[in-house]
């Protein structure tokens, strides 16, 4: 292969993540900004906000991590960006969604490749808790 | 009026995904060049039997980079088959997967999450490296963990496959 083949492999690869990120920030945030309207965003805040404050993050993080655990990190990010969070929450979600994620999908591969996936689907949740809960306490603020 | 307002979002959105893609694309461009240099090969070759302290073999080298790399669900052409490979025990498939649901797709995933309301190139490699460090010092860690624990108990269920 030459180096314009392979050049073009890449920008084939960050086309199709870029495709995939449009087909989903625009929706995302088109979705949770009349949400917010609605005022679902805040009852939902409400609703997560004792589980976020255990990772000292406000309530309305819960929907990053919702997207991030059940679809994937695109759709994530997407409503990560549409939350105006501070660098250091961002790293701790960060750490905590690049630990669990897209669970469904890749608990099926891991289980097609011969793993016993369910084992470590509990391992990856109980981790990205305990990670959290370690990070929040170096990266952000008490009072924050 | 509803359009305005969601066109608006729909806007943002959009240059949203603009300001990742301005990185992520000549990132994945430069991987894509550097990855089949002689000096990665080697890489790979150094890897393999270097993989033993976390209960791998040579071939797993293979499937663990694509994991690595690519990520779960876009390595999966490369994962999946691991499976059906006579020189990959069950028991190194599961070390396989457990190093890789710590630590994969460590150039994009840490990358997305680097770019979000990151200022400047300096606190986005930062911000990869935090992340990306803390992953693949939980794989590795991990990884010797079960191989310690593993090889303590001879015998235990050696070829066992399934969900749990």
């Amino acid at each position: 292969m030459t180096i314009g083949d392979r050049a073009r492999r890449g920008l084939v690869r960050g086309g199709h993540a870029c495709f995939v990120l449009l087909r989903v920030t625009v929706p995302t945030f088109v979705a949770i900004d009349f949400l917010r309207r609605l005022g679902a965003i805040a009852a939902i805040g409400g609703l997560c906000a004792p589980a976020m404050a255990l990772f000292r993050l406000p309530g309305e993080a819960a929907i990053p991590v919702l997207l991030g655990l059940l679809l994937n990190l695109y759709t994530a990010t997407a409503a990560l960006g549409s939350l105006g969070l501070s660098g250091g929450q961002v790293t701790v979600l960060g750490l905590m969604l690049g630990l669990a994620h897209s669970l469904p999908v890749e608990t099926v591969v891991l289980h097609e490749a011969g793993a016993r996936a369910l084992r470590l689907l509990a391992y990856r949740v109980v981790m990205a808790v305990l990670v959290g809960l370690v990070a929040s306490r170096l990266a952000i603020g008490a009072h924050s | 009026m509803i359009a305005a307002p969601a066109f608006a979002s729909a806007f943002s959105g959009a240059l949203f995904c603009l300001k990742i893609a301005a990185v992520l694309v000549p990132a994945l461009v430069l991987y894509e060049i550097l990855a089949p240099l002689p000096l990665f090969a080697r890489w790979g070759a150094w890897l393999g039997p270097r993989l033993a302290p976390l209960g791998m073999s040579s071939p797993c080298a293979l499937p663990l980079a694509a994991g690595l790399f690519l990520g779960i669900a876009y390595g999966a052409g490369i994962i999946i088959p691991m499976g059906e490979r006579r020189d990959i025990g069950t028991d190194e498939i599961q070390s396989v997967g457990l190093f890789l649901v710590n630590c994969h797709a460590v150039l994009e995933d840490t990358l997305l999450f680097s770019l979000v309301g990151s200022r400047g190139p300096v606190q986005v490699l930062e911000r990869m490296a935090v992340l990306a460090g803390v992953r693949l010092a939980l794989a590795i860690g991990v990884a010797r963990a079960r191989f310690l624990r593993v090889r303590r108990r001879p015998g235990t269920r050696p070829g066992s496959r399934g969900l749990w």
